[in-house]
């Protein structure tokens, strides 16, 4: 049974209420207890009295703080500021922490939520869907792609659907804007929309009406940047332009958000777009079959979607050819196609979700390594202080005053870093120093949730850093801490190991990750693409006028000039060639065949682009029959298994559909990566077009000034109109890395963040450690130890740490770097090597940080620390 | 009659109050308990004792250290004529208001 009121408690009540409240409090709650007890139950009486204890915060509200509350703030930020300047390095240090956590943690977050706010600012955005099929052939890949005639069925036959939209994704397809008549060309980006787009998509009209946009033909709708451009301050409104040399009337001027998956520069309706012979898919709008670019969007009723999806598959059932592959619908959240990778050929450039999230979780470590770190370094420092504050205490300062001078400086530190760290912020908006994925979107952390979630953090941070020291504080008496004798309460090694443990598994998993990181990169892009990347440039033509003789002449003019090797063209650029696996080639006398995707391509293609010819020819000029031939890859004639390829006649079939066109091979060609590393190589077979737009020329020597020259003004010579481009293939080669690159770039960065405040904590912990082995050492010092000695027992438990966390960390590192390389087609092996370099450089990074606090205190003289005995 | 309002704890409590003449936080919550068999935490009446003190209802004195206090001196409270007013105008007010029922 309690006599007196308990010491802890007394402090609890002290910071809550008035001294003579307390008083009367301390005896009320003490006799209430005993009145408990007599009663019987023990447990109960002990209950009550904690609970009594606690509320007893809610005097805070009645007690008399007058003046001293002013005066006491005011006192504690002299004493921060004192401070501040007594301990510059430490404050610095502190500061430095912070500030760098909380910049890196606020980047990510504004990232990370513009990431995620992508089409969510239409109305009912949550109920807005793009619908979406998975064929069940033996692919079984989910496509984004549906049959044109869908927005009629599904407009006429669906129950629960509120509004379908359809759209055709002309992503690489360029169109000839010009105005006024007489003024060179912009090669600029379209798409063709159903006219009731903007009953479903409201974008922002800066001019004109969604209503009237396309209540006619030949109208177009472009955004503000291009208005910007092309007329300046004037309006565009009613202006007629020319599109591949016919007139357009702009009827609108929309806001295109950055934050929308929809790119371009203006749109076209599709009837209009059907209607002039931009592109020939006459059988798209008769035949159910053809699905390939064809977008549709729709605005489901509330709850409705799997009613939707079954009459969906009913409805495709019922239009299918007989030997069509079933399908299942799905229907994606428009706000989730950004970061969705699930399918290939969107509208733009999607995010990346995964390297999203993972960036996001970085953070999260970034900002908890702060906290811990921050309030570590804290309770650290209150030890340093502690014959400070003895002496304040004696002098008369309560240890209330101590607590509220603890926690005002602590606010203080965390609330100057976080302002430095927004105004960083909004300095670096738009303007990263390096090449980034990730962009800073100051925008994103001026609304109320990112500001409440700031305030939160300083909020939490505060705490979790001010609740040790004032714990230690309660806990201290003066006359000892003068006498140089710390509590030990807060020096419990097993807990300093392993927090120390937890920053050490965290860089080594960071740096071994890293160094698998470097290896794929480098071997990715040293890797051999199977043709020429150095000397070779190409250039874009759209000039596609009916009238126009689009390339006679050209190709023979660019191979009189000096310097040039090889000319030819295809139609699409040579890394960026369809994706899918949609025609399947069947051997004449087969039943069955092999799923291949389809490039067109020039005479002289393999030649200039130096990919070898395994047997048989390239197309010839000389051969008119070449009409009716294709050259298939390496991997196809593999998956074929023919005992004789060359000459063997095929069936085309289009997605087991009608049969398209029935050709004769007569080549076949070496695998090379057409697209990145990324993906593995799909069976090809090539087709001849003649007149493809895009011209590809090898050169003997790529930076041959002449030659350019000559290049353009033939250019200029053959195409008065269209402004000249010219991209170098290396550079589109490493282009496609650009963001691998761009990505690694940023978890370089946030990986040496990580790395500089583990090594603040570690070197925080490992002070602590020291400082309470002084004593020890000194002891043992006196007795003869020697230097190395000293400095072998410190250095040992720093290995047996952080060789306990490289065993820790093992499975997890191993896990994240599976899944990543399972991304890459071509990929390194896993190595323990690499493991073991990961762990020498982090243990060379330990044992520089914690060497100066462990040979400080191995080179101490033992009169100076054993003094105070 | 005061101008200040009474809440039913409150009200409760100056009854309590009047009842027992000179009493203590610790007593009061103990009648609280017995009378009213209601569970309430001591901090809870000593803010009730406080404000009603403060309002002018409540009138207190120190009184001796027992050691059951861990020698803690004891505050006690009676009730003063304001607060006796109060209470009973509170007490005919609802007389009234039953009558008509």
């Amino acid at each position: 049974m309690m006599n007196s009121f308990p010491r802890w408690a007394s402090a609890y009540l002290r910071l809550f209420c008035d001294s003579d409240i307390q008083q009367e409090l301390e005896g009320d709650i003490l006799s209430n207890y005993h009145w408990r007890c007599e009663n019987g139950k023990k447990i109960a009486a002990r209950l009550h009295f904690l609970r009594d204890v606690l509320l007893t915060a809610r005097f805070l509200f009645t007690r008399n703080f007058g003046p001293s509350m002013m005066q006491l703030a005011q006192s504690s930020i002299k004493m921060y500021l004192r401070n501040a300047r007594g301990n510059k390095r430490i404050f610095l240090f502190n500061l430095a922490g912070l500030y760098i956590g909380l910049l890196c943690f606020l980047a990510i977050y504004s990232f990370h939520q513009f990431e995620n706010s992508y089409d969510n600012s239409f109305t009912d955005a949550d109920r807005l869907y793009r619908i979406e099929k998975i064929n069940h052939d033996q692919e079984e890949k989910r496509t984004n792609s549906t049959s044109y005639l869908l927005h009629q069925y599904a407009g006429e036959q669906i129950a629960g659907i509120e509004g379908i939209t359809g759209l055709i994704n002309t992503r690489y397809d360029r169109i000839n804007f010009q105005y006024p008549e007489g003024t060179p060309w912009h090669a600029l980006k379209h798409m063709v929309v159903k006219s009731d787009f903007f009953e479903i998509f409201d974008f922002d009209f800066i001019e004109g009406q969604a209503s009237s946009a396309f209540d006619g033909p030949q109208r177009t709708v472009i955004t503000y940047e291009i208005k910007e451009r092309l007329f300046g301050s004037g309006e565009a409104i009613g202006k007629i332009v020319l599109l591949n040399e016919r007139p357009y009337e702009i009827t609108g001027v929309i806001r295109l958000p950055e934050n929308t998956h929809f790119q371009f520069d203006f749109l076209l309706d599709d009837k209009t777009f059907f209607a002039n012979p931009f592109w020939d898919k006459p059988r798209l709008a008769t035949d159910w079959h053809y699905a390939e670019f064809i977008f549709h969007y729709v605005k489901i009723a509330a709850g409705r979607e799997e009613e939707v999806i079954e009459q969906l598959e009913s409805l495709h059932a019922a239009k299918k050819h007989e030997d069509e592959p079933d399908a299942s619908f799905l229907l994606q959240p428009v706000s989730d196609i950004h970061l969705d990778e699930s399918t290939d050929w969107e509208l733009a450039e999607n995010g990346n979700g995964s390297f999203v999230n993972m960036i996001m979780i970085l953070g999260i470590i970034i900002i908890v390594l702060v906290a811990v770190n921050y309030s570590f370094i804290n309770i650290a420092q209150v030890s340093h202080r502690i014959k400070e504050l003895g002496l304040r205490n004696i002098l008369g300062s309560s240890k209330t005053g101590l607590i509220y001078l603890i926690i005002i400086e602590n606010f203080l530190s965390i609330f100057t870093a976080t302002v430095l760290a927004y105004a960083t912020l909004f300095r670096l908006d738009g303007n990263l120093p390096i090449d980034l994925p990730i962009e800073i979107y100051s925008s994103m952390i001026l609304n109320g949730e990112a500001i409440l979630l700031t305030l939160g953090l300083v909020f939490a941070i505060g705490l979790t850093a001010s609740l040790s020291p004032i714990l230690y504080v309660l806990n201290f008496r003066p006359i000892s801490a003068l006498q140089g004798k710390i509590s030990t309460r807060f020096g419990n090694s097993a807990l300093l190991k392993s927090l120390m443990s937890v920053q050490v598994v965290i860089s080594l998993g960071l740096i071994i990750t890293m160094v698998f990181f470097h290896e794929q990169l480098n071997y990715i892009l040293g890797k051999d693409p199977g043709f020429e990347v150095e000397n070779i440039g190409y250039m874009e033509r759209y000039d596609r006028g009916e009238n126009r003789p689009a390339y006679v002449g050209f190709k023979e003019a660019l191979l009189n000039i000096p310097g040039v090797n090889g000319v030819t063209n295809s139609a699409q650029l040579p890394l960026r060639w369809p994706a899918g696996n949609n025609y399947e080639l069947v051997p004449l006398g087969q039943d069955e065949g092999i799923m291949t995707s389809r490039a067109w391509i020039g005479y002289d293609y393999f030649k200039t682009l130096e990919i070898e010819m395994l047997e048989g020819r390239e197309f010839s000029r000389e051969m008119v029959s070449d009409t009716s031939a294709i050259i298939i890859s390496e991997s196809a004639s593999r998956e074929l298994g023919l005992q004789t390829p060359l000459g063997q006649k095929v069936k085309i079939f289009f997605r087991g559909g009608d049969v398209v066109e029935e050709k004769r091979v007569i080549g076949i060609v070496k695998d090379f990566n057409y697209r990145t590393l990324h993906s593995a190589l799909m069976p090809h077979y090539y087709i001849l077009a003649p007149n493809g737009p895009v011209v590809t020329v090898n050169f003997n020597d790529i930076n041959n000034q002449r030659a350019h020259e000559q290049i353009r003004s033939l250019w200029d010579e053959f195409s008065p109109v269209e402004a000249f481009n010219f991209t170098f293939m290396n550079e589109h080669y490493k282009g496609q890395y650009q963001s691998d690159l761009a990505q690694r770039n940023a978890i370089y960065i946030l990986a040496l963040v990580i790395l500089i405040l583990a090594s603040m904590g570690i070197f925080g912990i490992s002070s602590f450690i020291s400082q309470k082995a002084t004593k020890d050492l000194s002891i043992r010092k006196v007795l003869g130890a020697e230097v190395s000695t000293l400095y072998l027992y410190q250095a040992k438990q720093y290995l047996i740490v952080a060789a306990i966390s490289f065993v820790l960390c093992l499975a997890p590192v191993y896990f994240v770097i599976t899944n990543w390389l399972d991304g890459y087609a071509y990929r390194i092996d896993i190595t323990p090597a690499n493991f073991l370099i990961g762990f020498l450089m982090v243990l060379t990074i330990v044992v520089i940080v914690v060497s100066n606090n462990i040979l400080k205190v191995a080179l101490l003289n033992p009169i100076n620390t054993l003094k105070d005995e | 009659m005061s101008n200040e309002s009474l809440g039913v704890l409150e009200e409760t409590v100056l009854l309590i109050v009047m009842r027992e003449g000179a009493i203590n936080g610790a007593e009061v919550l103990r009648k609280y308990v017995e009378l009213l068999n209601r569970n309430i935490s001591l901090p809870a009446i000593v803010s009730v004792l406080k404000r009603l003190e403060k309002k002018g209802f409540l009138d207190s004195s120190l009184g001796e250290a027992t050691s059951e206090r861990g020698g803690k001196r004891k505050r006690l409270y009676s009730a003063t004529a304001n607060g006796i007013e109060a209470a009973r105008a509170i007490q005919d007010n609802r007389n009234m208001l039953w009558s008509g029922i």
